[in-house]
């Protein structure tokens, strides 16, 4: 269980980086490592050149503004966690980050890292399907904002060229009136969910006005239950929300999630995720 | 007027470990920190990507084409150099250390690379090119005693390797008379411990003398050091095998880690360099070793009044593709104690043992256990319910009375002491019973599942090394060496400037040996257990130790403890002797205490442990030691008397028998089939408890592996017998955040066949909490079939639902 032989680099600059990316088309960029270790390690990656961009300065910090917390890519999660700003101003990350791996994975996995790696089944690029959120990208030429959808092609796949950095990731900050929720269902504490569900509301006298949800594990990319969201807004009753969010998708199974079975957590996560938000 | 001199008493306390300072600072030599041979070759090993085939080519000329290779050996160039590993069923499988024609399972070795370092050996076993012909698989074993099964090995007529019945009491009339008869299957899983540490070997063999020096993280028993230099083809005392100073965990797992000793010496006889090897976590749950699958039908008989009349067992044990020494001991090291803690005469078993194209089987905590009181204390739940009683109110009915101590099982097993009743109604008041059952009312009324789940098991411990031979007829035990050892070496030397070494061969793996038996001879010596050093460690060329030596069936507070004792005892007695002269007493007067020998009514007069021996080593003729031909240096040995099984197969398997009450309240949730553990209450009573610290530690990690096997861990195989479970993403052993919130009290009724009363008790959790977690979950969903794991998706699979 050892890495295949490959090249490392440790470039100064984001402009670096993408020179390097840009020559070595068999290049991966390496950010806190906690996923691209295990598939180096089992050979399931074979990149001919690592390109690590902890030499980079500028990279991490959390810059919380009135419309967004931006978050430089290579802030670790743990990092985003202990910040009480950041969190007030998007609560959905203090629902969530606590299900990302475990407290020492967090410790150096990275946010940037975590949305780039584009797993499906990952906390934090379902918050931002969630939020509508955005992710910055520099590459050769200009940096260029890239929203969230559209941001996640598919398995481990993201919009991201092979010479592009993600440079930072923006939560969009959500007017008073929103409330969150955030439900997963996993083997153990930390473990890949076998579903999750996110969700925003727009809560005004008790009614949900605005909502977004987006589901995680069940799908090749995290997927915004848009069905679902009209007929909340539209005064659906939570019964047949959760009939319609099951009927929306079709997940994929394994082993220990059986299609069927993601299914019905959709629905009852969906029903959980409404409840609370209607209940705080 | 005679004078107490005050003597702490170190066995019983709660003595933090001796052990834990060395570990916390970092400063443990596991396997892969010592480096005896420095310029010893990595081994990278090629493994089958097949449950089954045959190995057509392999052509290793691109690996050794690789910069920094030193060698490849291929599987029949190992077969060329080992014999087949002996075992106890006279069947002709032919298994080696790696394949030579034919692979039986996935991740079984195939080639052998070795090379400068670990990732250069990887990158060319890469470049081997091996050229399978896939042959038909039996990928479980239900399918794979199947008459019409493709049979693995040639030479056999039958996967079923093994097939013995045995009837104790008069089963047949028990049924005959039965008001009722509860018949059900089960399946026990394969489950697996996952120590920290994977195993390790460094092998040299040496072409002068024909003798191999090993190192391994191995665990005992040292049974399998013979087998392992039978394959090598070496005299035995030509295989000196030592371990490292810690071991990051084993649980049972390390025991078959003799199989890649061999694998590495042969490597190192074809390679002409010593081979060193570290398992990496993939290999690991791939291809080292598991608990066995079982398939088991019962029956139990019962009287209109809930009393259990006879029991039938109809066992199958899946044990892998070999059977791998100690197989089939899966099968046997409960024998004796089938019927549990129930007062039943009549049995009737039959057990069967099965080889399947999946990896070969071994020690796991609990070993055997787990796979026998699942079914019967699910038969037991299910058999309250058909009678109409409370199943605590039908254990009850059944267990056996403290009065019928020591009692003789049906099977063989003489339960030694115990007062299972008091335990149980201990276990009620430490659970809060009554709170229980009124939460649990409440809960169901507003349409919550909440269920109670019960278990009792008796756990047994020091395993007689004659039980595997009931795998044999009573004909074919006859030709061979009666079987019945159970015994430790234990050395100890009181040092010239005092302090004491003891030395044994236990290969502890973080349980705790140092500190017992530091305390235990502190305590025979009046000396502090700092004063004591203690070397556990494995060395067959130096070292103590004994074919039953090692660290399995939780024998080291039963029998190592109790050698301990004896030397310690019997270098007191020495001590004494040489000083009552200098005392002026007699020798059985003196007082052992505070580092010194005391006359025992004049406290003016002692003489140190350091001078005493000191004036024997540097004086002998003036202190009188002279005369003592054994001086202050001796080695003991001890052993529990068991006799080997009798010619009606009765055979009493263990030394000692703790038992074990535990009563759990779990909450499904009925949306995504979460099992949550509200509550677990457990009760030991495992005789004289010699650290309560360590005590504890051994019962909450016994209690964590058997959450683990009841709600999360399962390793799962395809039809083609690939392993589906092959990393820790899939392969879910519990963590912290996983244990329920526990409550745990110790009972303790001495073992008489113990000098210091104490029994095992590190793997009785591990049987139970399956058994109990099961029963809870049956109870919470008002169901019989609750299968193991209890994992959310079938959990919530199981949940009854109105029709649509």
């Amino acid at each position: 269980m050892k890495p295949a032989p490959l090249r490392y680099v440790r470039p100064q600059s984001v402009a670096e980086a993408c020179a390097a990316l840009h020559a070595e088309p068999e290049a991966k960029v390496i950010a806190g490592g906690q996923s691209l270790m295990p598939l180096l390690n089992f050979r399931l990656a074979v990149p001919e050149v690592l390109v690590d961009l902890a030499g980079i300065p500028g990279l991490r910090g959390i810059v919380v503004a009135e419309d967004s917390v931006e978050v430089g890519a290579m802030t670790t999660q743990r990092a985003l966690e202990r910040d009480a700003d950041a969190l007030a101003a998007c609560p959905l990350l203090a629902l969530a980050l606590p299900h990302v791996g475990h407290t020492t994975t967090r410790n150096r996995g990275t946010v940037g890292g975590s949305i780039a790696h584009a797993d499906a089944a990952a906390e934090l690029p379902c918050v931002l399907a969630c939020l509508d959120g955005s992710v910055i990208v520099a590459g050769q030429g200009a940096s260029r904002q890239q929203a969230a959808a559209g941001l996640f092609v598919t398995h481990l796949t993201s919009a991201l060229a092979a010479d592009e950095v993600l440079t930072a990731v923006r939560f969009p900050v959500l007017a008073d009136s929103w409330r969150f929720a955030f439900h997963e269902v996993t083997q153990r504490h930390g473990d890949y969910a076998m579903t999750m569900i996110a969700c925003a509301a727009d809560v005004v006298a008790g009614r949900i006005v605005e909502v977004r949800i987006a589901a995680g594990a069940i799908a090749d990319r995290p997927l915004r239950l848009t069905e679902a969201e009209q007929a909340v807004v539209a005064g659906v009753e939570l019964g047949e929300v959760r009939r319609i969010a099951e009927a929306s998708i079709e997940p994929s199974g394994s082993p220990h999630a059986p299609a069927a079975y993601r299914r019905a957590l959709v629905g009852a996560l969906v029903v959980r995720c409404l409840e609370q938000v209607l209940a705080a | 007027m005679a004078i107490t001199i005050s003597t702490p008493t170190w066995v019983g306390s709660a003595l933090p470990r001796v052990e834990d300072e060395t570990l916390l600072r970092g400063l443990g030599w596991f396997m892969d920190d010592i480096d005896p041979l420095p310029h010893a070759g990595h081994a990278a090993i090629v493994r089958s990507p097949f449950a089954h085939a045959r190995i057509v080519s392999i052509d290793a000329s691109e690996a050794l084409a690789v910069e920094g290779v030193i060698g490849v050996v291929t599987g029949a160039e190992i077969a060329a150099v080992t014999a087949p590993f002996p075992s106890v069923l006279d069947v002709p499988i032919d298994y080696r250390p790696a394949a030579a024609d034919v692979v039986r399972f996935v991740g079984e070795p195939v080639a052998v690379v070795v090379a400068r370092d670990r990732y250069v050996a990887e990158d060319a076993a890469e470049r081997i090119r091996v050229e399978y012909e896939p042959l038909a698989v039996v990928a479980d074993p239900a399918s794979a005693a199947d008459p019409a099964a493709v049979v693995l090995h040639a030479g056999t007529t039958s996967n079923v390797v093994s097939d013995r019945s045995f009837c104790y009491g008069d089963p047949a009339a028990a049924f005959r008379d039965a008001a009722l008869i509860v018949r059900r299957s089960f399946r026990h899983p394969r489950s697996s411990a996952t120590p920290v540490e994977c195993y390790g070997v460094i092998a040299a063999w040496n072409a002068a003398t024909g003798g191999v020096d090993a190192w391994a993280n191995f665990q005992g028993p040292f049974t399998l050091h013979g087998v392992a230099a039978a394959s090598l083809g070496i005299p035995a005392a030509q295989l000196r095998l030592r371990t490292p100073l810690q071991s990051g965990g084993s649980y049972g797992i390390k025991a078959a880690v003799y199989v890649y000793v061999v694998l590495l010496a042969a490597v190192s006889r074809l390679l002409g360099v010593p081979v060193r090897w570290t398992e990496d976590r993939g290999e690991h749950l791939l291809a080292s070793s598991s608990a066995t699958e079982r398939l088991t039908e019962v029956a139990a008989a019962f009287s209109a009044d809930g009393r259990l009349l006879g029991l039938e067992l109809d066992l199958l044990d899946d044990v892998g593709a070999y059977v791998r020494a100690p197989e089939p001991a899966t099968l046997y090291r409960m024998h004796g104690c089938l019927t549990g803690a129930y007062d039943v005469a009549n049995l009737a078993v039959r057990s069967r043992v099965v080889v399947t194209n999946r990896s070969p089987t071994g020690l796991n905590r609990g070993f055997g256990g787990p796979q026998l009181y699942y079914p019967l204390e699910r038969t037991m739940a299910i058999a309250a319910g058909e009678l109409g009683l409370d199943h605590l109110e039908l254990v009850r009915r059944n267990l056996v009375g403290a009065a019928q101590m020591p009692y003789h099982a049906a099977a063989g097993a003489i339960y030694d002491s115990g007062d299972y009743h008091r335990c149980v109604d201990e276990l009620l008041e430490v659970a809060d019973h009554d709170e229980l059952l009124a939460f649990r009312a409440e809960a169901r009324a507003t349409g919550r599942l909440v269920g109670l789940g019960l278990a009792v098991v008796v756990e047994p411990s020091v395993s007689n090394m004659g039980y595997i031979s009931l795998a044999q007829t009573a004909a074919e035990r006859a030709r061979g060496l009666p079987k019945s050892g159970n015994s430790e070496v234990v050395a100890i030397a009181l040092h010239p400037h005092g302090g004491v070494t003891v030395r044994f061969t236990s290969t502890p793996q973080g349980q705790g040996h140092a500190t017992v038996a530091a305390q235990i001879v502190a305590d025979a010596l009046g000396l502090q257990p700092q004063d004591v050093a203690v070397q556990a460690e494995a060395d067959t060329g130096g070292h103590p130790w004994a074919v039953s030596s090692g660290n399995y069936s939780s024998r080291f507070s039963g029998v190592v403890a109790s050698a301990i004792h004896q030397a310690a005892t019997l270098l007191a007695g020495r001590i004494r002797a040489l000083a009552a002269p200098q005392l002026g007493c007699a020798a059985d007067a003196v007082v052992l205490a505070g580092a010194a020998a005391r006359h025992p009514d004049d406290p003016d007069r002692s003489v140190s442990l350091r001078r005493l021996a000191g004036g024997a080593h540097w004086n002998p003729v003036g202190t009188g030691a002279a005369g003592d031909v054994n001086g202050l240096a001796l080695t003991a040995t001890y052993s529990i008397p068991l006799a080997e099984p009798d010619g009606d197969d009765r055979c009493n398997t263990s030394a000692a028998y703790g038992f074990i009450a535990d009563l759990a309240l779990v909450e499904v949730d009925r949306e995504t089939g979460v099992v949550q553990v509200l509550r677990y209450a457990t009760v030991h009573d495992a005789g004289r408890i010699l650290n309560p610290l360590i005590a504890n530690g051994q019962m909450l990690g016994g209690l964590a592996h058997g959450l683990g096997a009841a709600l999360l861990e399962e390793h799962r195989h395809d039809e083609d017998g690939n392993l589906l479970t092959a990393t820790f993403l899939d392969y879910t052993p519990p963590t912290a955040t996983e244990l329920p919130p526990i409550r745990h009290r110790a009972i303790e009724t001495p073992s008489p066949v113990t000098p210091l009363g104490a029994k095992g008790l590190g793997e009785g959790n591990t049987m139970s909490a399956p058994a109990c977690l099961a029963n809870a979950v049956a109870d919470a969903l008002g169901i019989d079939d609750v299968p193991l794991p209890l994992t959310p998706a079938r959990v919530w699979s199981l949940i009854p639902r109105e029709p649509a």
